[in-house]
């Protein structure tokens, strides 16, 4: 369904995704995983078109996709790590608006949306706008309004941040079901418990570049671990977060006991 | 040793939403997680502990201390970061921090200074630390948040949804420093991560409208429904059947088959082989049934 | 040191500054986001606009009537009511503010403490007011009466005004939020700085009739009783023109009511009603949903396209519920009708005939109807919330439509209202109005060239623009390059049907290419943008 051939993307000096290649199939659920700055999001972007690869060919269904083609998006769901929204609107109001940006029928958008909103138990009153919403709800609201149009790919960049363990479960099962209608899902996340029940296939990154590649068990084997959260840590390179954290907090202790036997 | 003793807590907002109802619970030091869906009545616990609201009835005491009564003396030792944590968006973090510090009544400059410039190098905040907050990307507000309940030695410490928002290094860091800290401290973590109650957690409750279903240690919890979980891959078409005739707690998927857990007493059917229950299946088989103590 | 162990002064002294600093950097101050340069520049405004409207006032009554007394009563009633207009507008959200509660709420602060920190706020925001008031007005008074006592009779009059018109305030937004939310307050308060421009404005031009009033008013007569600052400033009378039971009487009730009124006010400014405010937020307003009639629905289907209702729902959500943008777009409209109905007054009708100067007279209201649609143009490219922009990139959506949509929109909702204003009020001068229209008509197509022209030179998509400075420099600059043309027109092709006909249909063929131009603009700037937050 995606295929990612050499995706290279610099800001200023800065190379941000380098020489990235891999491939989504579908009924597929693939995982960018990777540190902060790793490029997942620039990666994401560029598969987007929202912004220009600096080299690098990308397949979409069969067909390459330039930047600045728009056909190919009305077959792509997407949920952004940040859940920028027009904050003005109402829940409601900003589903109609996505309904128009896909050119969807607005009868066949709200059944849509009020079926993944019970689901999701998404249930804002009358006249909240989004800027009232918490964390939860705008993740729901973003997560119905990228599935609204039916795409084949769904990307969901930390799509369980903020939800409670109910509503993942019900995420988890809907994407899966999803897949089995032979749809690709493609997200990041840091939650590696729920990555490793639930995807194919990842891909790990760092400063732009693939580490690693395969099924969670091909990259636990690869990395001589026992979890995935080792795996993880083992090839990007940040095993000493536990030491380090126990000696910033026996900081911290010290200071209070100095100012409480003062 | 240091105990939160909650006794019949019960509250009822002007809309009539019965948002706690008769809660007991006691909380000794370490780290206690309290899980639960979206209006379980989590934060209202949360904040009627934190001082910021009145029950209808009910009591809440921290040793000698009456919290609902006493609520200066509480605000003294208490660190509280809400899930919606409120900024002054002109301020730059450090001057925040400072005058949060005051406020604690964190009274030598130079004490402050070094408590403050410590909480931002933890938060790994100090490089922005000149900058307004109006500026700041929601994971360094979490940040921060997290930095000014941990000003001035909080003996009760409540955190609602401390790591959305942070990246793996960060929640890592920070379920870190809120595990060594919790020894000497009671700490309350709301959360929706059953797994953060897992690694962290002596104690923990899961709460759903309004009343505790169950309290207690997570080790004693799963080992109550040792042999009591059941699991079974099964054919799409009969998922709906399954779901009708037993107590399906989840459902996972596994090469696009779902996988079904079930509580049930005795072995379901033939097909059902006993799993190790772990700390999700306690929460899910509660959530959608009765009281548990343990 | 503490001697009152309830008030921690480190706390007292933290919190003034911190509430002050916010308010400097213009945090709840709505007249700093109509400059977002500086809130420095605002607050500057502010206390300059507070400076010249006061000497303004004092000066405009002793000149009229040459009694002082007079003077103060009614200047000290007009700042009294701008003081507390502004001490709700920009510093209400330091005095009384759910947030802070929260905020505050879970520290060891006392009540006493926070509410001596909040009162010493409103002393000192309506003493700096009163300091930028009063002077001025304090020294050159006092030298022109050359009595030294006034160095402290005029401030005080001011300063007792002042927290008497902030307090009237106060209360009046506390009784208004028992009624409705918070929220939706704060919309109406959008509103008030327009309110206020055309208060501003009307007195302006009723100021010859005021002028008329006060020459046949003395102190005996009773529409001064009604003025508060009359009772206020009652002891002024009472030592300088001697005693009097009415006026001692008078004088002791008004000062009791506003001491009862004082206290109702220090009772808003305590954390337990903050903790009420902050309690009530959270029952959440159940709104019945409002029907609109499907005809309608379907016919703004059939005559629109998808782009054109996306826009259409992000336009409707912006002006209802972004304060910056509404205010803006009605303070531009309103500056269009001030500007008509000032010139409109003196210009002549076009068809009529008349001098060169009297067809020139209507040169300004032309510039600033050709100025007005760009300027909404540019306020439509611009939202708190641009990033939520990644939409438009991240979807299927035809973004020269957007653009094209954007426009259409704007001219629909903001430029023809305005220009049906127009007409009507030129039907007016004129007493004609088929004249009206046909001039309003013209001015509506050289609109469209206008803003045909800002979109060209600022492609953008709506909303999808952070807030920066030097907002409007492309259109003052297309302004400049406009006006001779304009003078032209004006001067040599507008003076009969005819010229009326050929010029309109030049604009009408000049709008037509600019539009081709647009478009192809458009087509070639959208394959390139990229979305960088």
């Amino acid at each position: 369904m995606l295929i990612v051939e050499n995706l290279a993307r610099s800001f200023g000096v800065t190379k941000a995704v380098d020489d990235l290649s891999f491939s989504v199939q579908p009924g597929e659920i693939f995982a960018l995983l990777g540190p902060n700055g790793a490029g997942k999001t620039t990666t994401i972007r560029m598969i987007l078109g929202m912004i220009k690869p600096d080299k690098g060919k990308i397949t979409f269904n069969g067909h390459p996709v330039a930047f600045g083609d728009v056909e190919y998006k009305a077959d792509i769901g997407y949920v952004p790590e940040t859940s920028h929204l027009y904050e003005n609107l109402r829940g409601e109001e900003y589903i109609k608006f996505i309904g128009n940006l896909y050119h969807l029928d607005p009868d066949r958008v709200m059944q849509t949306a009020t079926q993944m909103m019970a689901l999701l138990e998404l249930n804002p009153n009358g006249s909240q706008i989004i800027r009232e919403y918490s964390k939860g709800m705008r993740q729901k609201l973003m997560i119905i309004t990228a599935i609204l149009h039916n795409p084949s790919m769904i990307i969901l960049d930390e799509p369980f941040s903020g939800l409670d363990a109910n509503t993942v479960s019900v995420l988890k099962e809907f994407l899966r079901a999803e897949t089995r209608h032979g749809k690709a899902v493609v997200f990041c996340s840091h939650v590696l418990d729920v990555v490793e029940r639930l995807v194919d296939c990842m891909l790990v990154m760092k400063n732009g570049h693939a580490l690693a590649k395969g099924t969670p068990s091909e990259i636990m084997k690869q990395a001589n671990a026992q979890t995935l959260d080792q795996a993880f840590s083992f090839l990007t390179g940040a095993k000493n977060i536990t030491e380090r954290a126990d000696q910033n907090a026996r900081i911290i202790n010290s200071q209070s006991d100095r100012a409480a036997n003062e | 040793m240091l105990e939160l003793k909650i006794q019949n807590l019960s509250k009822t907002y002007e809309n009539g939403v019965e948002a706690l109802k008769n809660i007991d619970l006691t909380i000794s030091t370490g780290m206690f997680g309290l899980l639960g869906p979206n209006g379980a009545g989590k934060s209202t616990l949360m904040r009627t502990i934190a001082t910021l609201q009145a029950p209808d009835q009910g009591s809440i005491m921290m040793g000698d201390l009456n919290v609902l009564e006493q609520k200066q003396e509480v605000r003294k030792i208490l660190g509280y970061l809400p899930q919606e944590f409120g900024l002054y968006p002109s301020i730059t973090a450090e001057d925040m921090l400072n005058h949060f510090a005051i406020l604690k009544g964190i009274g030598d400059q130079q004490e402050r200074r070094e408590m403050v410039a410590y909480l931002l190098h933890q938060t790994d905040l100090y490089d922005h630390r000149q900058k307004k907050l109006k500026g700041y990307s929601g994971g360094m507000k979490q940040r921060l948040g997290i930095a000014q309940a941990l000003l001035g030695n909080p003996k009760l410490i409540i955190v609602d949804e401390p790591t959305a928002g942070l990246d793996l290094e960060g929640r890592s860091r920070f379920l870190n420093l809120l595990g060594e800290i919790g020894e000497s401290v009671i700490v309350i973590l709301s959360t929706h991560m059953v797994e953060d109650v897992k690694e962290l957690c002596g104690q923990m409750a899961i709460i759903a409208s309004g009343e505790v279903l169950l309290n207690g240690e997570p080790a004693k919890a799963i080992d109550a429904l040792k042999g009591k979980i059941w699991e079974k891959t099964i054919n799409k078409e009969d998922f709906k059947d399954y779901k009708g005739k037993y107590k399906v707690i989840s459902t996972a998927f596994v090469a696009g088959k779902p996988v079904l857990h079930v509580f049930c007493d005795t072995q379901p059917d033939d097909g059902f082989k006993p799993i190790e229950p772990d700390l999700k299946d306690v929460y899910f088989s509660h959530i959608n049934n009765g009281r548990t103590v343990i | 040191m503490n001697r009152n162990p309830s008030i921690d002064l480190r706390q007292l002294y933290t919190l003034v500054k911190n509430g002050l600093l916010r308010e400097w950097r213009g945090e709840s101050n709505p007249f700093s986001v109509l400059s977002k340069t500086s809130s420095l520049w605002s607050q500057l405004i502010m206390i300059g606009l507070n400076m010249v409207l006061s000497v303004a006032l004092l000066f405009f009554f002793i000149r009229i009537k040459s009694t002082l007394f007079l003077a103060l009563v009614l200047s000290g009633a007009l700042s009294m009511a701008f003081v507390g207009m502004q001490v709700l507008l920009v510093f209400i959200h330091s005095l009384i503010s759910p947030d802070d509660y929260e905020i505050i709420g879970p520290r060891p602060v006392s009540s006493k403490t926070l509410y001596v920190a909040k009162v010493l706020l409103l002393f000192i925001f309506t003493g700096i007011l009163t300091a930028s008031q009063a002077i001025i007005p304090t020294i050159v008074v006092t030298i022109i009466y050359q009595n030294p006592w006034l160095v402290l009779i005029i401030p005080v009059v001011f300063l007792i005004s002042n927290i008497t018109g902030a307090s009237i305030l106060i209360v009046m937004y506390t009784l208004a939020l028992k009624l409705i939310s918070q929220k939706r307050l704060e919309l109406f308060f959008g509103i008030i700085p327009l309110g206020m421009m055309v208060i501003f404005y009307s007195m302006s031009l009723l100021l010859s009739d005021f002028e008329q009033l006060l020459n046949h008013t003395d102190t005996s007569a009773l529409w001064l009783k009604f003025l508060p600052t009359y009772w206020l400033t009652g002891w002024y009378r009472l030592i300088f023109d001697g005693w009097s039971w009415p006026t001692a009487v008078g004088t002791a009730a008004v000062y009791l009511f506003a001491y009862f009124l004082a206290r109702s006010v220090l009772k808003y400014l305590s954390p337990e009603y903050g903790e009420y405010l902050s309690r009530t937020r959270t029952i959440k307003e159940i709104q019945p949903k409002r029907k609109i009639p499907s005809a309608l629905t379907q016919l703004w289907h059939r005559i629109t396209g998808f782009e054109d209702r996306a826009v259409a729902l992000l336009i409707k959500a912006e002006f209802s519920h972004d304060n910056h943008f509404r205010l803006n777009v009605l303070c531009f409209i309103a500056m269009g009708i001030f500007v008509t109905l000032d010139d409109g007054a003196t210009f002549v009708d076009p068809f009529i005939g008349g001098t060169l100067k009297e067809r020139m007279s209507g040169f300004f209201l032309y510039w600033m109807m050709l100025l007005l649609p760009m300027v909404i143009y540019a306020e439509v490219l611009k939202s708190n919330s641009w990033q939520g922009a990644w939409i438009f990139h991240a979807s299927p959506a035809n973004r020269l439509k957007l653009v094209t949509a954007t426009k259409r929109l704007s001219i629909l909702f903001f430029y023809l209202p305005a220009c049906i204003t127009l007409a009507t009020i030129l039907s007016f001068f004129f007493h004609n109005v088929w004249h009206a229209i046909a001039h309003s008509v013209f001015i509506f197509v050289i609109g469209l060239v206008g803003m045909t022209l800002a979109i060209i030179s600022r492609t953008r998509l709506p909303f999808a623009s952070a807030h920066a400075n030097s907002e409007f420099s492309t259109e003052i600059a297309i302004m400049m390059v406009a006006s001779f043309p304009l003078l032209v027109v004006l001067f040599f092709g507008y003076g009969s049907i005819t010229g009326w006909a050929i010029m309109t249909s030049v604009a009408y063929i000049l709008f037509r290419l600019l539009v081709l131009w647009q478009n192809s603009r458009i087509k070639s700037k959208v394959r390139h943008w990229e979305f960088m937050p």
